[in-house]
């Protein structure tokens, strides 16, 4: 069995006598977790943007009506991808204040997009609105009020119902 | 002025400075693309600005910081050898095994009782890596060293300090025991805002160790986290929630003890643990000297003596 350490790595204090003393074996067995050594961050933002460009390039490629460079379609699948992307980002750094962050966030850009679109001038579309019409609805729709209400209706397992399971109690 | 307060307020001015860049950086773009529209004005690019900067301060609040796993060595779980009977050690919240050190080796000396002193989950690694863990991985930690230390020994005394000793009475209501030892158990504190906690915890994730805390520990060796994640803090409070309701399954001989000038325990737990287990061996003793490690602080002899008196006599 390992000898314990008579200093402290960490602050350089020496430890009190501990001849007799050893460290235990269940500590030795642990190692750091391999979950985020697959890539490396950039890979997935990387392969997000070259899709994007892909589809990008198909729209301007097919109907190139006006200007070489103009989209026509292919800013909502874009959009999208890279909303379901931020999303998944959000549910895998921050899973349980997810359901807080993303409506949130959502809510924001919504009214960001709510107050651009109103800054251009009264239109004559709903609420004064052009073309933010529908991706605000959409956002606020899908983005804000269905998340709130599937969390609010969601039934949370309480800890005293995780200790009862742990240990096997009825 | 000195050099150091200059350069507080320097620190100071750069966040200002950091702080307004977000807003002054998009106030031009707005001024360029929107406030020159019909109909804008700038309250109207203020207006974006402002979201703009609580979306970036949100995505910016995500940002994730390195998990360090791996055990501090001076942090790592020992044992002293000693006789069939064991005494396991537990420690308290944000702490580490090295604050048993000393008791520990009184106990073993005086008793050649086998003194194990376990590291509880997320303990001495990382405050990230603390921040996966809840209570029921440290009450599996209990778990974990109480199978360990059976297999060695035919009798095991639990002691533990602060919500360490809240683990070992939970602990003891569900395992054999000879007995059960707390220093300082805290069952009901008096934090009404601990029912705010899981909505804080959406916000600020981690709470700063007070600096004269962190220097106490620090002049005894102890390592101590910079700051406490507050999403563990709400698991120990869910931990004394769990451990009240059972009280009355521990009925194991019980030693309690709790420091009068104790900022965080009061000493109506001491009472409310009493009244509520089922132990026939039951003795409490008040410190009036001490705060919250007793076993640390001015009475350190006093309680050794105790716990060894209480130890003897079972």
């Amino acid at each position: 069995m390992e000898q314990e350490e008579e200093i402290c790595s960490k602050c350089g204090t020496i430890l009190r006598d501990s001849k007799n003393s050893y460290i235990v074996e269940s500590e030795k067995k642990e190692k750091p977790s391999k979950r985020f050594r697959r890539y490396k961050f950039w890979v997935t933002p990387l392969n997000i943007l070259f899709l994007c460009l892909f589809i990008a390039g198909i729209d301007m490629a097919i109907v190139p009506i006006d200007s070489p460079f103009h989209m026509h379609w292919a800013f909502w699948p874009i959009v999208g991808i890279i909303t379901i992307f931020l999303l998944a980002l959000i549910l895998s750094k921050r899973p349980e204040s997810f359901w807080v962050i993303a409506p949130l966030i959502f809510a924001n850009i919504a009214m960001l997009l709510y107050f651009i679109d109103r800054s251009y001038g009264e239109n004559d579309g709903i609420f004064g609105l052009d073309w933010s019409l529908i991706p605000v609805l959409a956002l606020l729709i899908f983005g804000f009020a269905i998340p709130v209400v599937s969390r609010l209706g969601y039934v949370k397992e309480t800890p005293e119902d995780k200790f009862k399971k742990m240990v096997g109690e009825e | 002025m000195s050099l150091v307060d200059n350069r507080k307020k320097f620190t100071f001015g750069r966040k200002l400075l950091s702080l307004l860049e977000g807003y002054y950086s998009t106030y031009l773009w707005a001024r360029d693309h929107v406030a020159p529209q019909e109909g804008s004005s700038i309250i109207d690019a203020l207006k974006v600005a402002g979201y703009v900067k609580t979306i970036s301060a949100i995505i910016d609040n995500m940002k994730s910081s390195p998990r360090r796993t791996k055990v501090k060595k001076a942090c790592r779980s020992f044992e002293l050898e000693g006789s069939d009977t064991g005494i396991l050690f537990t420690h308290g919240f944000g702490a580490n095994p090295e604050i048993f050190r000393d008791l520990a080796e009184y106990l073993n000396k005086e008793t050649g009782f086998t003194c194990r002193v376990l590291r509880l989950e997320g303990h001495g690694t990382s405050v990230q890596d603390m921040e996966r863990t809840n209570f029921l991985d440290w009450y599996k930690s209990v778990e974990l060293h109480y199978k360990e230390l059976s297999s060695k020994t035919k009798e095991i005394i639990l002691l533990g300090h602060s919500m360490g000793s809240t683990l070992s009475l939970l602990f003891s209501a569900y395992n054999t025991c000879k007995a059960v030892i707390t220093i300082s158990p805290p069952l009901d504190l008096p934090r009404p805002d601990a029912k705010f906690l899981p909505l804080i915890t959406w916000i600020k994730r981690y709470w700063p160790t007070k600096e004269s805390e962190a220097v106490k520990y620090r002049k005894r060796g102890h390592y101590i986290y910079p700051k406490r994640p507050l999403k563990c803090v709400t698991s120990m409070f869910d931990l004394m929630s769990v451990t009240r309701k059972r009280l009355h399954k521990v009925t194991a001989p019980l030693y309690t003890s709790v420091g009068l000038k104790d900022p965080r325990v009061p000493s109506n737990n001491i009472e409310l643990l009493l009244s509520s287990v089922s132990s026939s061996i039951k003795r409490a003793d008040y410190f009036s000297q001490s705060t919250h490690s007793i076993h640390l602080g001015p009475e350190k002899d006093e309680i050794k003596g105790n716990i060894l008196t209480f130890i003897r006599e079972l």
